[in-house]
């Protein structure tokens, strides 16, 4: 027999504004909807409750019952968010995940006794995994996914019905609990039967004939046949998170320490599922209208906060919004970690999170299109390159035997060093070719050259020509110099050293 | 006492641990004679010990780091066998040359071997198909390009933290140009704090990550061997329009270090990478 667990997160809106400020917990608070006069408290904390606030009343009478109540009008994206994260926290329990209803998730908990123990264990780990992204849950495992959420609802924290005790369970409750429509509630009234024992105690034979499928379904729930499957739904790509603001913020310290705990939520999510973070986008709120996006660029997946948060500072230095922030959302990619079998007798290496932690601080500080891995492009222009991603392939098993690839030869190659841009020079030329130079800090007469060798390429887009010459001064340097062909000038590539 | 022949304790003094790393004779210690005088020889050689200025040769092998063979024979007899490991090595920069080929063969070297390696380039110099040319894995090297020297030594900091790389090569020589001449009227960059520099010196240790400071004359006071590059001559093969440049020959001396090893210099030969395939 299957077993659906449940989690079930109630008003939601009301814990979507509790996870971004977890520090009104403590206040009496109300979340309302609907603008001017037509605006109506939606949900309620506990204190607010206890002060005679309740959903419905127009936001006027609870600031009249309730003077200390602190009201909120709570974005739809920040409510997504707290739907989401429901369902990661199911998630965080079992891989099969179904969205009933906003803010209720149901699990298929058949064959997890050994990570989370009996039922009760499984119901444990919801409301556990649910506290940690800062959710405040019920939880409940039953053998239906319509009992467990009955169960879920209707229970003080965690339930557990167990097999073959759902119709006892369910015999006190009204019809209304069972989700029956309020036609066929009046109907069932008019013939007596007021729970779902009553309903149950009645003869399967003549429902279908007198109350119809909704009937047959109904009369087979009180009687616990609740044999609909669990439809999992597939791993999200996207997270996103947000907040805003009281006020307007135009200071990068007062966006950051907002960002922060959006970060460190996303992290959590992405935890759920065992994943790091493989890209960021900020989407900055600006005052009045308008919002600024900045994609954030990941050298490797990580789940360093800190790491995450240096990289949006430095996105956010280079390209400042421009105007005041209101608001900002913080949309990040889910990717698997980089998962690295250690070896025990060969070189020692690192753990693949550690090494994408440090590129994502290195790219925080230096820039993320300047740190990688130098890829020569396919070209015949000597300096060019481009930087590609830092992806180390494994060490070889033994030590000290070259990799795959072209072992070192044994001698040393006399490298260029390079100056970017490359300096432009003046030439004296003589009737063999050039004689002195004059570069920046460097000149001299020129004392032996090599060259010229012709370059001409790119002829279909941008094309280059040119002729090289290595070239050694007076002073013994020697120099790669070279003399654009179609403008005549010259310019020094690097210095031999 | 009891002490093996060869196996006796020997002064940690920079002499005495050269002397050990090259295989020379150990200093050897008498047994005393029962004579007067024994107990205090005794005592003297307890304090000693104690205070860790004398050390038995296992002690000092222990101490001494590893070393990854840079392959250029010559310069790793220099070193003592290599670049040592967990240490800063300094590349000092001479006003003539800075051994860029020396720090790509070292690259190269440790590349091929499957070990990944950093190169921080302040200086933006860095040539990726030089350093193919010279053997180096570019997959296994990471290059950082920093726009100024505090930002060069925020990045090593946290690679030599992250202890994923086996040599972290800081290039903070300045350019040529853009002119380094007419940087009079620019603002000079900020020295680097001695602080910065200690911090680096134990990352490497931490880590055993070698780390080669191109450049940097300052690191002086943390580096455990000071490198000088000279140039000594550059070969050109041929005569006329035919001539080709052949490679150049660099002097390096060992100029200062913490490892015990006698100063000395040594001649290398570069070949020109156009003699293989690296086109103008």
């Amino acid at each position: 027999m299957s077993r659906i667990g449940c989690l079930f997160v109630p008003d939601l809106p009301l814990q979507a504004l509790s996870r971004v400020e977890p520090e009104l917990a403590d206040h009496p608070l109300a979340v309302a909807e609907g603008e001017g006069a037509r605006a109506r408290v939606r949900c309620v904390s506990l204190q607010a409750h206890t002060q005679g606030v309740r959903p419905g009343i127009s936001v006027g009478d609870a600031l009249s019952l309730s003077p200390g109540l602190i009201l909120r009008w709570v974005p739809q994206e920040l409510i997504e968010a707290a739907r989401e994260a429901v369902l990661d926290a199911a998630s965080n329990v079992s891989p099969r995940v179904e969205e009933l209803r906003p803010g209720v998730a149901l699990i298929d908990a058949s064959g997890l006794q050994k990570l989370h123990g009996d039922d009760r264990g499984v119901a444990a780990a919801l409301a556990a995994s649910a506290a940690k992204l800062g959710l405040d849950g019920r939880a409940a495992v039953a053998s239906g996914k319509k009992i467990a959420e009955i169960a879920a609802k209707r229970g003080s924290g965690l339930e557990v019905i167990p097999p073959g005790e759902e119709r006892a369970f369910l015999a006190p409750l009204p019809l209304a609990a069972l989700g029956a429509s309020s036609a066929l509630e009046e109907t069932l009234h008019r013939w007596g039967i007021g729970s779902a024992g009553e309903l149950a105690a009645l003869p399967a034979s003549g429902i279908g004939s007198r109350l119809g499928a909704e009937g047959v379904a109904l009369h087979g729930l009180a009687s616990g046949v609740d044999p609909e499957p669990l439809w999992p739904r597939g791993l999200p790509e996207t997270f996103e998170e947000g907040a805003d603001f009281d006020y307007e913020l135009a200071a990068i310290e007062g966006l950051l320490f907002v960002l922060r705990p959006a970060l460190e939520r996303l992290v959590d999510r992405l935890d759920c599922y065992g994943m790091s973070c493989s890209g960021l986008e900020l989407r900055l709120l600006l005052d009045p209208a308008g919002e600024a996006i900045l994609p954030v660029e990941l050298a490797a997946p990580t789940r360093e906060v800190a790491s995450l948060l240096s990289l949006c500072r430095s996105v956010i230095e280079r390209r400042p919004p421009g105007a005041m922030v209101r608001g900002l959302r913080v949309m990040a990619q889910g990717a698997a970690p980089r998962q690295e079998q250690l070896s025990l007798f060969g070189r020692p290496t690192v753990a693949p999170e550690k090494l994408a932690t440090a590129l994502a601080k290195v790219a925080a500080i230096v820039g993320d299109d300047r740190v990688g891995s130098p890829v020569l492009a396919d070209s015949h222009v000597y300096e060019s390159f481009t930087l590609g991603r830092f992806d180390p392939p494994p060490p070889p098993a033994s030590d000290g035997v070259p990799c795959a690839g072209e072992a070192a030869p044994g001698y040393g190659v006399a490298a260029l060093r390079l100056f970017r841009p490359p300096l432009p020079a003046e030439v004296r030329q003589g009737r063999d070719g050039p004689q002195a130079l004059r570069a920046g800090s460097v000149a001299g007469w020129i004392v032996t050259f090599a060259g010229p060798w012709r370059l001409d390429v790119g002829w279909h887009g941008e094309p280059i020509c040119r002729d090289a010459f290595d070239v050694e001064l007076s002073d013994g340097a020697v120099y790669r110099l070279v003399q654009d062909a179609r403008s005549g000038r010259w310019s020094l590539l690097g210095r031999y050293d | 006492m009891e002490e093996d022949e060869g196996q006796g304790p020997v002064a940690a003094g920079s002499s005495a641990s050269a002397s050990l790393r090259l295989h020379a004779h150990a200093l050897r210690v008498e047994r005393p004679s029962a004579a007067a005088g024994s107990g205090n020889l005794g005592r003297l050689l307890e304090d000693l010990r104690r205070t860790r200025a004398l050390v038995s040769p296992q002690e000092l092998a222990h101490r001494l780091p590893a070393t990854a063979p840079t392959g250029l024979e010559p310069l790793d007899r220099l070193l003592g066998g290599g670049l040592p490991e967990g240490r800063v090595v300094e590349l000092a920069a001479g006003r003539e040359a800075l051994a860029t080929a020396l720090g790509l063969r070292i690259l190269a070297r440790l590349t091929s071997e499957g070990r990944t390696a950093a190169i921080v380039d302040r200086a933006d110099a860095f040539d990726p198909r030089g350093a193919a040319q010279a053997g180096a894995e570019l997959k296994r090297t990471l290059w950082c390009r920093p726009t100024s020297a505090r930002e060069a030594i925020r990045a090593a900091d946290v690679l030599l933290a992250s202890g994923a790389f086996s040599l972290v090569i800081l290039d903070l020589a300045q350019g040529h140009g853009a002119g380094a001449g007419a940087a009079q009227g620019k603002k000079r960059e900020p020295e680097i704090s001695q602080g910065a520099w200690l911090r680096l010196a134990r990352d490497a240790e931490a880590s055993r990550s070698s780390l080669l400071v191109v450049g940097g004359s300052v690191a002086a006071g943390v580096s455990s061997a000071s490198l000088k590059a000279s140039r000594s001559k550059a070969r050109f093969l041929g005569h006329g329009p035919g001539r080709i440049f052949d490679g150049l020959d660099l002097e390096i001396a060992l100029e200062r270090n913490r490892l015990g090893l006698p100063p000395g210099r040594v001649q290398l030969s570069f070949r020109s990478p156009s003699h293989f395939g690296g086109a103008p």
